[in-house]
């Protein structure tokens, strides 16, 4: 019963986004509020529907009903219990289901929060929003239903893939995703605001917080998912520019230029068409992520061409979404008005500075990723596009916009002063520099271009502090602290933020210095690795609740003191034959030791993949500090107003806000 | 019945929830006043600016300059727009209810009947009967085998797992279960005539001399045991004493009961008097031994060669006839045939072989066909 009724608590939730989708535009269009007010309480009552199917299935996967045919394909008996509940949506209807899920909760949230919204952007917002839930909630019920039922229940279900079952991998879609989709209640208003024909800073203040805290997931997610493929995958890397990891960057690319352009068009009301549009563009990125990963046209395109329902399906919706939203574009923008001017170099002109690269970083992206898909669609030629390609051209793309942060955060609105913003953030690259030339000293010299990574990194730190020592140091020493205490919360955000994206730098500057050692290792032999003693004991065989583990004892030591004993192992997952590689890291300060087993031969001697890894934890902590930063923004409830600087009769002491 | 209790309760409650502003009812608010608010709430940020000393007097006063420039261009639109029709808000709202009340479940409801299964209840694993249940072999073994390989001396598993294997066609695994069911519990005849049978299958019929042993052993636990006893008679046929095979299945079939075992036997019976008499010279047997694969090559080559033989040098009658059934007991019905006709065209000249051919052709045709 409870699966039935939660079948059709999803059919429902169906019937009831088309009506959301409907009566307030219909309300909005004859300007009656009492028909923009069902809008909220819809999208409510949506979130509730769709949330008690999600229940419904969760319940069948932890009470293991095998009469879903869901649950039987992928789940199993014999999984742990929060692999049992990860398993909803650790498969392509299930997480179809939590993508609506979360976009009926963006949906409900705008509906609870926003009592201070103008009722008819809040309702059309809501509209928008039900019609990309309801084209997501008819591709669910009619081409991946999760509920769809076997009449003669089996006794088990078929479901263990061992990759699965790893706590990075249970936490990491729901946490891309609700970035993913968080961008879609971003598109709604976009959308509600062409419609409506309202694009202002009200709008702008509005948009905000939901690009910031979509934004935030999305970092944490995509730096959750890299540390997974760090860490379980065996080889150490971080990145691999699959195409599965491109389809999350791409929005978090636009997402990051329409964070830094909606600041601009609330602060300043410049910058109005283009918000809009990359608004459009970041959840057009994010329909066509989920296009690339739920169609299967990565596996091969010709498996795609074969059974292409579900592919042609949320193409469909593709089209419809990204062309309307174009289109209505098209139709609007012109009759916007172009708000605030300002001087090519100013705190606007930085932004559309690292909008602009941003943007071109993406397409990038774009390019590399949907290029052999195409490729491959048209010719039959498979080609691969790794990270030669993207090493070429969204990564120097980085580095002009990487320089112009600390200078961007110096320039004053509407028209700034680019020498006085330089001269002013000197010491943080002469700094830099000192502290690049004193590393280099240190470690006997290394390759030119990771130096300049690392004196780019430690500029980036150091320039985002010095809006905090700018601010502290103008009314003397004895103000310090309360001139600290003065400093809004967003400006903390920025600096935090800022300083983020230097640490990351500073981990992938890091790379360029790690060891790796790649040998057949025997009992009781030794190897060097970086400064320290690594010592195979032998192999012994753990075995676990459904799998079987070979795991290698290894000693660390730092001189002739044991630091660490290390167990990296293979584990083989019963019923599927399927190896599965188990890291062992040992952490030292930001650095880590990281060890992966391959191929046991003799029974004694096995094959060891060993790195020590520099400030590797850089990598992740940078985009961690730069969520934290999200955070502390988003806490700041404050009006963003931008007083302009004045053309004529500028004070010298006058600061930029 | 619950379920659609609930589903008529859900709509409900569901209707009632978004319905609510339309039972209370209500005027549209004034659109200016929110722009107004606005625009002071960002007048006080500026001025909080300028007091803590953020911007200057100058830049604040050039800021509120531009915010209220801003709002006079927005109550300008808005006076244009406000005043228009509000006499047909009571039909579009009863509109709008109805579409909630009548349309939410004339709609839904055919989709869920057309994709749902009202009717099949939950089935939650830990409140399931097993024994009413098709069995699902190949997940069932998952479990056990995870089960055995943590408990490898639980004997009540692998007398469990023994069997499904032999079935699901995994006649090595099988022997290995049922040498480890009698490792750990000892022997019995029918343990040891089960572990017989999957050495046998697992050798595609061969019995090796394992499984021989294991068989014997059985049948000194119990002189009785029919299943030992057959495959030692078909044991007897691999070493070439046919004879011997012959009459001790004949001897078995006897004192067998009507039983699917009786007809295995007597199937095996018909296939000894059928099938030929097998060869009894030390090549034969020698071919007897090889492994199956091989044994089918070897006689598939031979047959070749006095396929070939035949038909360029001609034979007798009776090495035509050794062709033929050489051709049907490897299932080349249509080589068989193909060779009775070049037997009748090279004895064309004997009545009496042309008769027997025609006989032969006869029995073949009236077979069914394999």
């Amino acid at each position: 019963m409870i699966v039935e009724l939660g079948h059709f608590a999803l059919v429902m939730a169906l019937v009831v986004a088309l009506f959301q989708a409907s009566v307030p535009l219909w309300g909005a269009l004859r300007q009656d509020d009492v028909l923009l007010r069902l809008a909220p309480r819809a999208a409510i009552l949506q979130f509730i529907l769709v949330a008690m199917a999600f229940s419904a299935l969760t319940w069948a996967f932890l009470t293991s009903d095998f009469s879903v045919a869901n649950v039987f394909q992928n789940s199993h008996s014999l999984k742990p219990l929060i692999y049992k509940w990860s398993g909803v949506w650790g498969n392509h209807e299930g997480s179809m289901l939590l993508w609506v899920l979360i976009l009926a909760l963006f949906g409900a949230a705008v509906a609870v929060s926003s009592g201070h919204l103008p009722e008819d952007m809040l309702g059309v917002t809501l509209a928008v929003q039900a019609m990309v839930a309801a084209a997501f909630i008819a591709f669910l019920v009619f081409a991946s239903n999760p509920f769809l039922r076997i009449l003669a229940a089996p006794f088990e279900g078929q479901g263990l893939n061992p990759v699965l079952q790893d706590p990075g991998l249970a936490i990491h879609p729901p946490l891309l995703y609700l970035g993913y989709v968080g961008f879609s209640i971003v598109f709604s208003f976009a959308a509600a605001a062409l419609i409506l024909g309202r694009v202002d800073a009200a709008f702008a203040r509005m948009v905000r917080p939901w690009t910031l805290a979509a934004w935030i997931v999305l970092t944490l997610g995509i730096a959750m998912g890299s540390y997974w493929a760090y860490y379980e995958l065996g080889w150490g890397g971080y990145w691999f520019w699959d195409p599965v990891e491109n389809a999350s960057l791409m929005p978090w690319l636009t997402g990051t230029a329409l964070l830094h352009s909606a600041i601009v068009m609330e602060k300043r009301e410049a910058l109005k068409t283009w918000t809009i549009l990359l608004a459009i563009v970041t959840f057009s990125l994010s329909l066509l992520g989920t296009f690339l990963v739920r169609s299967g046209v990565l596996t091969s395109v010709h498996a795609f061409a074969v059974d292409p329902e579900r592919g042609l399906f949320i193409l469909a919706i593709l089209i419809a979404f990204i062309g309307g939203s174009l289109f209505l574009f098209a139709m609007r923008a012109s009759a916007m008005d172009g708000g605030g001017l300002f001087a090519p170099i100013s705190r606007e002109g930085a932004l559309v500075f690292n909008n602009l690269f941003l943007s071109v970083a993406a397409l990038a992206v774009f390019i590399g990723t949907l290029y052999p898909l195409l490729l491959e669609a048209l010719t039959g030629a498979k080609i691969s596009v790794g990270a030669p390609f993207f090493n070429l051209t969204a990564v120097p793309l980085m580095i002009p916009l990487f320089i112009a942060i600390p200078i961007g955060q110096k320039l004053a609105w509407k028209r700034g002063n680019l020498a006085g913003a330089v001269q002013r953030i000197w010491w943080a690259l002469a700094l830099a520099l000192t502290l690049t030339a004193g590393v280099n000293f240190m470690i006997g010299g290394g390759p030119v271009l990771a130096l300049a990574a690392i004196a780019l990194g430690l500029y980036l730190v150091f320039g985002a502090l010095d809006e905090l020592v700018d601010r502290a140091s103008r009314g003397g020493a004895s103000m310090v602290s309360a001139r600290l205490r003065a400093i809004p919360r967003s400006v903390y955000a920025m600096v935090i933020a800022h300083a983020g994206a230097g640490i990351m730098v500073l981990g992938l500057a890091g790379t360029a210095f790690e060891q790796e050692r790649i040998v057949a290792v025997k009992p009781g032999q030794t190897i060097t690795l970086g400064g320290y003693l690594l010592t195979f004991k032998g192999i012994s065989n753990q075995p676990g609740p459904n799998y079987l583990a070979t795991a290698a004892r290894f000693e660390l030591r730092d001189g002739a003191t044991l630091v660490a004993e290390l167990v990296p192992a293979k584990r083989v997952y019963i019923g599927r034959q399927m190896p599965t590689s188990e890291t062992a890291r040992y952490r030292h300060g930001f650095s880590e030791v990281y060890l992966a087993i391959g191929e046991v031969q003799d029974d004694t001697s096995v094959d060891l993949r060993a790195y020590n890894k520099p400030f590797v934890l850089f990598i992740w902590l940078g985009p961690l500090i730069m969520g934290i930063g999200g955070m502390l923004s988003l806490s700041d409830r404050r009006l963003r107003v931008g007083a302009p600087r004045q053309a004529q009769r500028a004070k010298p002491q006058g600061a930029a806000a | 019945m619950i379920l659609w209790f609930s589903i008529a309760a859900l709509i409900v409650g569901a209707s009632l929830f978004v319905l609510w502003p339309l039972i209370r009812g209500g005027v549209g608010e004034n659109r200016l006043a929110r722009e107004v608010a606005m625009y002071e709430a960002r007048k006080a940020e500026l001025i909080r600016q300028r007091d803590a000393g953020e911007i200057s007097t100058g830049e604040c006063d050039a800021a509120l300059a531009e915010q209220g420039r801003a709002l006079l261009v927005l109550s300008r639109g808005r006076a244009a727009a406000a005043g228009e029709d509000a006499g047909k808000s009571g039909a579009r709202r009863k509109l709008a209810a109805l579409m909630m009340l009548i349309g939410v479940p004339v709609l839904a409801l055919p989709i869920y009947l057309r994709v749902g299964v009202p009717s099949l209840p939950d089935a939650p694993l830990a409140s399931r009967e097993r024994s009413q249940q098709p069995f699902d072999v190949e997940t069932a073994l998952q479990k056990i085998e995870a089960h055995l390989a943590q408990n490898p001396g639980d004997v009540r598993g692998f007398e469990v797992v023994a069997p499904v294997y032999l079935k699901a066609g995994r006649y090595a695994d099988a022997a290995r279960a049922y040498a480890r069911v009698i490792e750990l519990s000892g022997e019995t005849p029918e343990r040891l005539a089960d572990l017989g049978e999957s050495l046998v299958a697992d050798k595609d019929g061969l019995i090796s001399a394992e499984a021989r042993q294991a068989f014997e052993r059985a049948l000194k636990l119990d002189g009785r045991f029919a299943k030992p006893k057959f495959y030692l008679a078909l044991a007897r046929e691999q070493d070439g004493d046919i004879a011997g095979a012959l009459a001790e299945l004949e001897k078995i079939a006897a004192e067998l009961p009507e039983s699917p075992a009786k007809s295995r036997v007597n199937g095996e019976i018909e296939r000894f008097r059928a099938q030929n008499k097998m060869p009894s010279n030390p090549a034969g047997q020698a071919i007897a031994n090889l492994p199956p694969a091989e044994r089918e090559a070897m006689i598939r080559s031979m047959v070749e060669g006095l396929d070939a033989r035949l038909s360029e040098k001609g034979g007798t009658l009776a090495e035509w006839r050794q062709l033929v059934q050489a051709r049907l007991v490897l299932r080349q019905r249509d080589a068989a045939e193909a060779a009775l006709a070049k037997a009748r065209a090279a004895l064309a000249a004997d009545m009496s072989a042309v008769s027997e051919l025609d006989a032969l052709a006869a029995a073949i045709k009236a077979q069914p066909t394999p």
